[in-house]
């Protein structure tokens, strides 16, 4: 009898459901696995490009699938979190947010999963924000993906 | 939050994929799923896992029994297992499983598999001990049954 296995994106859906306030949107992205992930999976390069709240981002530590990364907000806040990066998973961690993403190849497009959800109370106010930016962070993901795929 | 994720899934994979079958995937996500949604009101720690075990194996028979709907199942519809050594053994221990009734299939899972004792796989399953010993026979002989044929 073997066990069953889920992929990243049903193990977001999961872990969402753990977090108090969180924004959370999954879409199918018009690229291929490996041109998404390429760039969401590229912290310091990629993630400042479509991910709204991150205008730069550093990794200071990192061990197998551990790091620890400094975010620059767009407002010049520094801010340091924990994460946790996989193929197709990512999940990061700071005393004030938590943040993740993930993605499962679905033929030549990618089901692509992401959460934003702030750790201060009566931020569950600004969810229905928090998902409308998403919106546009995974059309940004996917022009970038696309480029990628055309060099 | 998310190691305890990596830890639960291969555990619930396991009761979800021995009962529910192909859709096991399903009754995973959902029972972590109501796990991670209520993790905050457990009060004991240590009844996590009984918690959990007892959440699989209900959301696996309910999605057992949606899968199946009015008619038997076929082996057709049942995917080999990828994780045996022994894909042909494997392949022929969920033939016979999947022509059990997902009530069978969850004692057989708890008694057999998990070494649960009567009154603890009453507990988990919501019914009495007395229908724990006469499904659990039924579910044996039919297996043994089905295994021979």
């Amino acid at each position: 009898m073997s066990a069953v296995m889920l992929d990243p994106v049903r193990r977001m859906r999961i872990l969402v459901a753990g977090v108090p306030h969180a924004a959370f949107r999954e879409r199918v992205l018009d690229a291929p696995f490996e041109d998404v992930w390429g760039v969401a999976s590229d912290l310091e390069e990629g993630t400042p490009q479509w991910e709204k709240n991150v205008a730069a981002l550093t990794v200071l530590e990192r061990e197998d699938d551990r790091l620890e990364v400094e975010i620059r907000s767009p407002f010049g806040v520094r801010l340091r979190a924990r994460a946790e990066l996989r193929p197709g998973w990512c999940v990061m961690q700071g005393r004030l947010f938590a943040v993740g993403m993930a993605a499962v190849a679905e033929g030549a497009r990618t089901r692509f999963a992401h959460f934003e959800a702030l750790r201060v109370p009566g931020t569950g106010l600004l969810r229905p924000l928090l998902r409308h930016r998403i919106h546009h962070e995974f059309q940004a993901l996917e022009r970038l993906a696309q480029r990628r795929r055309g060099g | 939050m998310s190691r305890l994720l990596d830890v639960l899934t291969p555990y619930v994979g396991r009761i979800c994929g021995a009962v529910a079958l192909q859709a096991g995937e399903d009754a995973a996500q959902e029972t972590l799923l109501c796990v991670f949604r209520q993790l905050r009101s457990l009060r004991d720690p240590n009844a996590l896992y009984a918690w959990v075990r007892t959440t699989a194996v209900r959301e696996a028979i309910r999605a057992a029994r949606e899968a199946a709907g009015p008619g038997p199942q076929r082996a057709s519809d049942v995917p080999p297992s990828p994780e045996r050594s022994d894909p042909e053994l494997a392949g022929d221990v969920r033939r016979v499983l999947e022509r059990l009734s997902p009530e069978q299939r969850a004692i057989l899972v708890l008694r057999d598999l998990h070494g649960f004792d009567e009154n603890e796989a009453a507990r988990v399953l919501g019914v009495a001990r007395g229908t724990v010993k006469s499904r659990l026979h039924r579910a044996r002989a039919l297996f043994r049954r089905k295994w021979a044929t």
